[in-house]
């Protein structure tokens, strides 16, 4: 187990360094060109924390909310959540962007969390009086459709100038982040982190369902709602500031499943935050090459890695 | 060793409709309680609000003169341990996790110490506690809830018909160990059941529902 630990812990390290200094152009870590810090500083390293960031933030609310519904298949993504955040920040974008250009670094974020917190909000009212099997995963992805739709509508509405904006973000992108706004990114999504951490404990009693949870000192609704929340912020914020990435939050829950298993959630959290930035740095890297020209989008990328991965546990769990 | 008083007092046993209207008793550590009488009549009910799974609209119960009905989960949890006999679907969870989680109520963490080594002890699955739950068979799952129940470290436990799927010869160990458990752990053992003939030559206090009413008859 401790080498498993220090496995991912390794290789999480290794494409940061890759992610930073090797492609796509190698820079020595130890030359001092004034044009390559200028590189490293104000675009490469920003980029790879953002990634770091935003791989950890999906894969914790992904396996939050996997745990929370208790359905595997369950993330931000198929459960219409980025989705609810980008309406919001397009909205903020199209509508109110221009009047508020001063307060775009905290505006984004806020609509972000809004539009994730609505949505995840509507979803477990349908998972309380439907259940949590695959009717769930159709209510996402529907509602997810509508609010695409909704967003399409807006963007429609705006000027060409925001949509071109709003097109690209949705294509998903790590260099947006710099500065301030790197800052409160890392510091939201730490703290909120920090604080799934803490409930690690009551949400692994859960799975004993909870009746007995209850039974045996948890306050199931209230640790509920909170990991709600704070799912909520995580996809929210990151959706807001990267864009609506697909599969990190539903495929790296299962990979750490396959690789620990354990229930030690911890142990969990701890594994989801590594391959969740591991896969955003290997996102990442690979939308950095260029091909005829031109960089693959990020969401090109992470869904052709966790794609097939997604089918490979479903054809395995579900064989007849 | 310190004796420990569980008194009900005119408790209404309801879920949607009233099932019965008011059920006093008076229960001391080492007292082992069969509870009997036909699906839907509120066994499972009375042991659901005991432990705080449904509300309580009318009546009390005492723990020590200390309201129950007006404690905290988490005090709750210290009083009284519930276990029921419903299967778990986690492929990567062992026996020793389980124990481990009933120390949350105490300590708010979930690692083992000497309270679940010698709750493992006490039901003898050391053989067994590093097997996942998909490897162990219907009598050492109730074992294992037991042991969480122990190692939660309660005056109290309440088994909803535990042996419901065990073949006859774990029936008996079972209700064998749970009268060692109330006579040897000083606790009070209160456990639902429809296999009379073993459950009334184990337990002391029998109590049967039958037209809307509670019968205590006491050994």
């Amino acid at each position: 187990m401790k080498f498993k630990i220090l496995g991912i812990l390794a290789f999480v390290l290794l494409l940061l360094v890759v992610d930073i200094y090797v492609l796509p152009s190698f820079i020595s870590p130890f030359q001092t060109l004034e044009e390559h810090e200028i590189i490293l500083y104000l675009y490469r390293i920003p980029k790879s924390v953002t990634a770091v960031i935003t791989g950890a933030s999906l894969a914790v609310s992904g396996f939050v909310l996997q745990q929370l519904f208790k359905n595997q298949l369950a993330g931000p993504y198929i459960l219409g959540v980025s989705s609810g955040a980008s309406l919001m920040v397009s909205f903020f974008v199209v509508v109110l962007g221009s009047q508020f250009q001063l307060l775009n670094g905290l505006g984004i974020p806020f609509f972000g969390i809004l539009g994730a917190l609505g949505v995840l909000m509507l979803m477990s009212l349908i998972s309380f009086k439907y259940g949590n099997s695959y009717i769930l995963l159709l209510f996402g992805v529907i509602i997810g459709m509508i609010v695409g739709a909704l967003q399409n509508l807006l963007t429609v509405l705006g000027s060409a100038g925001d949509l071109k904006t709003v097109t690209l973000w949705s294509m998903g992108s790590f260099s947006q982040v710099l500065g301030l706004e790197l800052v409160v990114y890392g510091l939201i999504c730490g703290l909120v982190l920090v604080w799934i951490y803490f409930k690690m404990p009551a949400l692994s009693i859960m799975v004993l369902g909870n009746d007995i949870a209850k039974t045996m000192g948890v306050n199931t609704k209230k640790v509920n709602f909170q990991l709600l929340i704070s799912t909520g912020v995580l996809a929210g914020v990151s959706t807001a500031y990267c864009g609506p990435i697909a599969f990190i939050g539903i495929a790296i829950p299962n990979v750490v499943k396959l690789l620990f298993k354990t229930v030690n959630f911890k142990l969990l959290l701890f594994a989801n935050l590594c391959m969740g930035a591991s896969m955003a740095l290997v996102g990442d890297i690979l939308s950095s090459i260029y091909i005829k020209g031109i960089n693959l989008p990020l969401n090109v990328t992470t869904a052709l890695i966790g794609g097939p991965f997604i089918i490979y546990v479903l054809l395995k769990q579900y064989r007849r | 060793m310190t004796v420990h008083t569980l008194s009900i007092k005119q408790l209404e046993i309801a879920y949607q409709k009233t099932l019965i209207h008011a059920f006093s008793a008076e229960l001391k550590s080492g007292d082992f309680v069969v509870l009997m009488g036909k699906n839907g009549c509120g066994k499972s009910t009375l042991l659901k609000q005991m432990c705080g799974v449904l509300n309580i609209k009318k009546g009390e119960i005492f723990m020590n003169q200390l309201p129950v009905h007006q404690m905290s989960i988490a005090e709750k949890a210290k009083t009284i341990a519930f276990v029921n006999n419903t299967k778990i679907e986690e492929p990567y969870l062992t026996v020793e996790d389980i124990v481990c989680m009933g120390r949350y109520a105490s300590n708010l963490r979930i690692e083992k110490d000497e309270w679940t080594e010698n709750a493992i002890n006490i039901m003898g699955i050391q053989a067994i506690k590093s097997k996942y739950l998909s490897e162990i068979s219907d009598g050492e799952w109730q074992k294992t809830n037991i042991a969480r129940a122990l190692a939660q470290n309660t005056a109290v436990v309440l088994l909803d018909e535990p042996s419901a799927f065990l073949d006859h010869e774990s029936k008996i160990a079972l209700f064998e160990s749970l009268k060692e458990l109330a006579l040897k752990s000083n606790k009070i053992i209160i456990v639902s059941t429809h296999d009379q003939e073993i459950a009334l030559q184990k337990g002391n206090q029998f109590w049967t529902i039958q037209n809307q009413t509670i019968q205590i008859s006491k050994r």
